[in-house]
């Protein structure tokens, strides 16, 4: 961590460091790769990176979106450089906005240290502060386009995952396989929990596999 | 007002009662074909409908907890998430 180079603010040391550490530098250099990145003006990156410039709060989110970190990391400075943080839930005006990963690569999501997102889906559910101090806030959305488990999931539907695991009976579970997604189910057999899961209208029981590359589904929409 | 009582019930026997009521909820606002929201959480499936005549949101929360709780008792759990999956076909 010592050979970071610093900038005009901790922001904009942060914003160069993710850029050129983890996103790459383009050919023209740092206020040309901010800027393509951000989508703001080469002026804008400017005053960012040399003046002391901060963007405006209601660009912020967007910033850090891109740059695939948390508002957090980017915009508080009691938050080191080292202690990068992934895209998290964004609580604002009784709404939470969940990160959005339309080709949710589950492996990636766990190893990343940085996860650009194009956007974010608005919940506005009262229980959401549950769910958070329950799960946390790396939680994502995707929308499923083939659910194994429909009824239940739709086709189509929206789900919303966690990657912190909590094994409970009923709880669906998101795995990747060579198909796509898959939805799988936890069952009280009786005697222990297994996992469900539906394959060519057949339901299969099975032990509780390795689920270091499985997300839990906290929710699931659809119209 | 009806006189029917739920005192008799044990705590578990009368949320199975409901999650029937709720089940038969359910089945009604499907008949009826109306655009309906569905939310699942665990156990928890919720639908939200709005009821054409006063424009206010019709919900339901189905606990698929309480009703296959008791159910089971008398059928196997492969034929109770039959019967649950009937209600959302």
């Amino acid at each position: 961590m010592n050979n970071i180079k610093e900038y005009s603010s901790i922001f904009a040391t942060k914003l160069a460091y993710i850029v050129d550490k983890y996103l790459g530098l383009n050919e023209s250099g740092i206020i040309s790769s901010v800027s393509s990145i951000t989508t703001e003006k080469e002026t804008t990156a400017k005053n960012w990176l040399f003046n002391g410039k901060i963007p405006r709060e209601n660009k912020r989110l967007t910033i850090a979106d891109r740059l695939g970190i948390s508002y957090d990391y980017l915009f508080n400075d009691e938050i080191p450089i080292s202690e990068l943080k992934k895209p998290e839930v964004f609580i604002a005006d009784g709404h939470y906005y969940i990160p959005q990963l339309p080709d949710l690569d589950i492996k990636g999501i766990k190893k990343a240290d940085v996860l650009p997102i194009q956007g974010r889906v608005p919940v506005m559910l009262p229980s959401f502060d549950k769910i958070i101090s329950k799960y946390g806030r790396n939680i994502y959305a995707t929308q499923l386009k083939i659910s194994s488990f429909a009824p239940y999931i739709d086709n189509g539907a929206t789900v919303i995952c966690s990657e912190k695991l909590i094994i409970e009976e009923y709880k669906f579970l998101l795995f990747q396989s060579s198909s796509g997604l898959t939805i799988k189910r936890i069952v009280n057999t009786g005697e222990k929990l297994q996992l469900l899961e539906v394959v060519n209208g057949e339901e299969k029981i099975n032990n509780l596999e390795s689920l270091d590359e499985a997300l839990l589904v906290i929710l699931s929409f659809s119209f | 007002m009806s006189n029917f009582s739920y005192d008799y019930f044990h705590e578990d026997e009368k949320k199975f009662i409901q999650a029937c009521a709720e089940f038969n909820s359910t089945i009604s606002l499907r008949k009826e074909r109306k655009q309906v929201l569905k939310i699942v959480m665990d156990e928890n499936i919720s639908f939200y409908s709005e009821n054409s005549s006063t424009g206010e949101i019709v919900n339901f929360v189905f606990n698929e907890k309480y009703f296959d709780g008791l159910l089971r008792k008398y059928i196997s759990p492969e034929e109770v998430r039959k019967m649950i999956r009937s209600l959302f076909e």
